[in-house]
Parts: C-alpha cells; sequence; structure tokens
C-alpha cells in the first residue's frame, strides 16, 4: 500500500506552476505595475490570453460580450480576480495530460470542480460576500487532491472509486482504506508547495468538514455547500456518490435564503455549462 | 428567460434577448433579433465571443409529471441515508428532485438505475 511518505515524495517531484503565473506574480507583486504590464504578460501565453478573454465575456464574471481585449480585462476584473483565473487556468493546464484509464474519468472531476467555483461565487454573492474573487478559484482546487491522486496513482485511484461505490462509503474512507491517505491531506501538502494563499488552501484542507476544527469560515462554508451542491445535482458526476448531509454550521453560516436552490436551479445549471466548455474545451 | 451562447455554436432562427453592444457602447444588434446567416457572419466579423439567445419556456417543456418526480426520489433515496431538518435542506433536495425529473423527461425514462 501507498502511504502519506510516498506520496509526499511524488508531491516534491510534482512540477512546478507554468511560466506565465510566476511572471503574473513578480508583476504583480510590483506596486509599480500597471494593468498594462499584467496584460503585456497575459498576451505573451496566447492560451492563456484567449481563455481570460472567454472567461471575462462569459456569465462568470459578467461582462457579457463587453471585454475586447487583455487590457480591458484585466481593468474590468481587476488584479486579483486576474490572478485567481490565471492559477485555475495554470493548474488545468499542468493536470490536462492525465491519460484516462479504467474506471478513471479526470473530465468528470474537472467538470465537477467547475461545477464547484460556479456554485460557490453564486452561493457566496448571495449570502452578501463583497470580496468574491478567489472562490471561483477555490471551488475549482477544492479537490487538488484528488487530482494529484489522478495524476500520480491512477490504479489505486481507479480501486478507490470502485470501493466507495461498492461499499457506499465516502470517498475520503475509501481513500484511508485504499492508498493510507486522502486527498484532503494530500491536497494540502501539494498547496503548500504550490504555495497558495491561506484561505485555498483551508478550503482544500477542510471543503469536507465544512468548518476549520469547528469554527465557521465564510469561504470553507460556501465551498462546503457547493460541493454537495454539484454531488447532489449530478454536475460533473456519475450521480452514484452518496449524499453528506450538509454540515449546519456551514448552513447557518451562509443564512440563504429558504427558496434559494429552487429558484436558481437553471441558473446553476446554464452557468455550470457554460464555464465547462469555457474551460474544457476539446477535452 | 435567456442563456449564453458561443457564437460558434449560435444558429440561424435563434432570437436574441439582449443586445449585442460594441467596447464604445454603441448597439450592433437589438434584441428580438431572429437570427439570420448574415447576422451570424457579421457578428463573427466584429469578433463577438458570446450572445444571449431567449431559451423556450413552453408549459409542455417544464411540466414533470408526478410519475417521474416519484422515481427521481427513489434514485436519490438510495444515494442518502438522513432526513432534511431544516427549510433550506428540504430546497436544496426538492431542486436536485426537480432536476433530476427533468433530465430523466430528456432520457426519455431510458436512465441507467443500475
Amino acid at each position: 500500500m501507498i502511504n502519506l511518505d510516498g506520496i509526499i515524495q511524488r508531491i516534491n517531484e510534482f512540477p512546478t506552476l507554468p511560466t506565465i503565473y510566476s511572471n503574473l506574480m513578480d508583476v504583480m507583486v510590483n506596486p509599480r505595475s500597471t494593468a498594462m504590464d499584467v496584460a503585456d504578460v497575459i498576451s505573451k501565453d496566447q492560451a492563456s490570453a484567449s481563455k481570460v478573454l472567454k472567461a471575462a465575456n462569459s456569465s462568470i464574471y459578467g461582462f457579457q460580450g463587453r471585454v475586447t481585449n487583455i487590457s480591458q480585462a484585466v481593468m474590468f476584473l481587476g488584479f486579483e480576480e486576474i490572478k485567481n483565473l490565471i492559477t485555475a487556468l495554470s493548474i488545468i493546464d499542468l493536470f490536462a495530460s492525465i491519460k484516462t484509464k479504467n474506471a478513471i474519468n479526470p473530465i468528470n472531476l474537472w467538470k465537477h470542480s467547475i461545477a464547484v467555483g460556479t456554485l460557490a461565487r453564486t452561493i457566496g454573492k448571495t449570502a452578501g460576500v463583497k470580496e468574491i474573487e478567489n472562490y471561483f478559484l477555490a471551488g475549482i482546487l477544492h479537490d487538488l487532491g484528488k487530482l494529484l491522486f489522478y495524476k500520480i496513482i491512477p490504479e489505486s485511484y481507479a480501486k478507490v472509486i470502485n470501493y466507495s461505490i461498492e461499499n457506499k462509503i465516502s470517498a475520503r474512507e475509501a481513500e484511508l482504506k485504499i492508498i493510507g491517505t486522502n486527498h484532503l491531506i494530500a491536497g494540502e501538502i501539494l498547496a503548500e508547495k504550490w504555495k497558495l494563499p491561506l484561505p485555498i488552501r483551508n478550503v482544500i484542507r477542510y471543503h469536507s468538514a465544512g468548518t476549520i476544527s469547528g469554527k465557521s469560515d465564510i469561504l470553507v462554508s460556501c465551498v462546503h455547500i457547493a460541493n454537495l451542491t454539484a454531488n447532489l445535482f449530478g454536475f460533473g458526476t456519475d450521480g452514484k456518490e452518496i449524499i453528506q448531509q450538509p454540515n449546519k454550521i456551514a448552513w447557518d453560516d451562509l443564512e440563504l435564503p429558504n427558496n434559494f436552490f429552487t429558484s436558481n436551479m437553471n441558473k446553476f445549471q446554464s452557468e455550470y455549462e457554460e464555464s465547462v466548455k469555457l474551460l474544457l474545451k476539446n477535452k | 428567460m435567456s442563456k449564453v451562447v458561443f457564437l460558434e455554436d449560435a444558429v440561424e432562427g435563434m432570437i436574441l434577448s439582449d443586445p449585442i453592444i460594441n467596447n464604445m457602447g454603441q448597439t450592433l444588434l437589438p434584441p428580438g433579433i431572429v437570427l439570420a446567416p448574415q447576422h451570424l457572419r457579421i457578428l463573427k466579423t466584429w469578433n463577438i465571443k458570446l450572445i444571449h439567445i431567449k431559451e423556450s419556456e413552453t408549459e409542455e417543456e417544464n411540466e414533470i409529471s408526478p410519475e417521474l418526480l416519484k422515481l427521481a426520489e427513489e434514485i436519490l433515496a438510495e444515494r442518502m441515508n438522513w432526513t432534511p431538518s431544516i427549510d433550506i435542506e428540504k430546497d436544496w433536495i426538492k431542486a436536485s428532485l426537480q432536476l433530476l425529473a427533468m433530465k430523466l423527461q430528456k432520457k426519455g425514462n431510458s436512465y441507467d438505475q443500475s
């Protein structure tokens, strides 16, 4: 059986994020940088530039059809949102080389992650969160540990999926049984290696629990509910997973209107489909 | 109700629900236009990537039979070992049943229950 030490060793050998990410971070930490400097870095990477434009014009950000160039995208979305979008795109690209094997279908995991990203953002807005910039990224990355397992131990993870379905237990219980650790811990270790911000690391570690050691955190609450909603609504899943009851502390933290889900379900569905098309085109 | 589609996926006959505005604030096409091939060509020339189109909302399409809702309940019950206790949780489950029933309707009751 692979154990946590084995996983840590594989994480240490894991690649760093692409050059565009580090170039962007370099420009953004410089207080003298302008929107043009940021736009220059993005424009040099054609694939990212095109996806940033598409994302800015999508319903995720709401500037539909109005953003025509990268400089505008930077000005409209702001540095923080652009940074998060590039981080998400960089990580999607990094994992894009995962080959489909046996029971494992990484595309469904991506679809699920994207659904959690769009849902987390909508739930956060409804819960009255003002600084919503990292909600989409947090949702996209919540299952970083699972993506890592898909990449480094695909055969073992195929067993985890089968074991979890056959025994009607959660993925993390099956992971502990087959791999000896779970995706929450492994994901947090990779997030630390990549120096992702603390709020994102908290989501990766605590999205299943819904609280940080019993204490509410609005971002963790949002992703907790968004994750379970994506599972329940069948966004990016095969509809067989066991539905966990959400943590009451997370519901209380969000104070969503009582008809929130029935009145928004069509919107959730169309935003999810649009975002998948945007971020996973040709996949 | 409207939805957003990529221009490359837009087809003749779709109806614009929102105006198409360029970055100078000028309206290029007003809402209500039924897209014709020449509109699609022009939008491509203008480098428009996404457009809003009207979605059909006929009664028949949105109506879900009680049988399908019952089937959706049975499928969901297999995946849950708890009962919703608060209003928001009940609404959450209700929405998921409606979505599942709609999926079943689209698939013509051929949903794989295995």
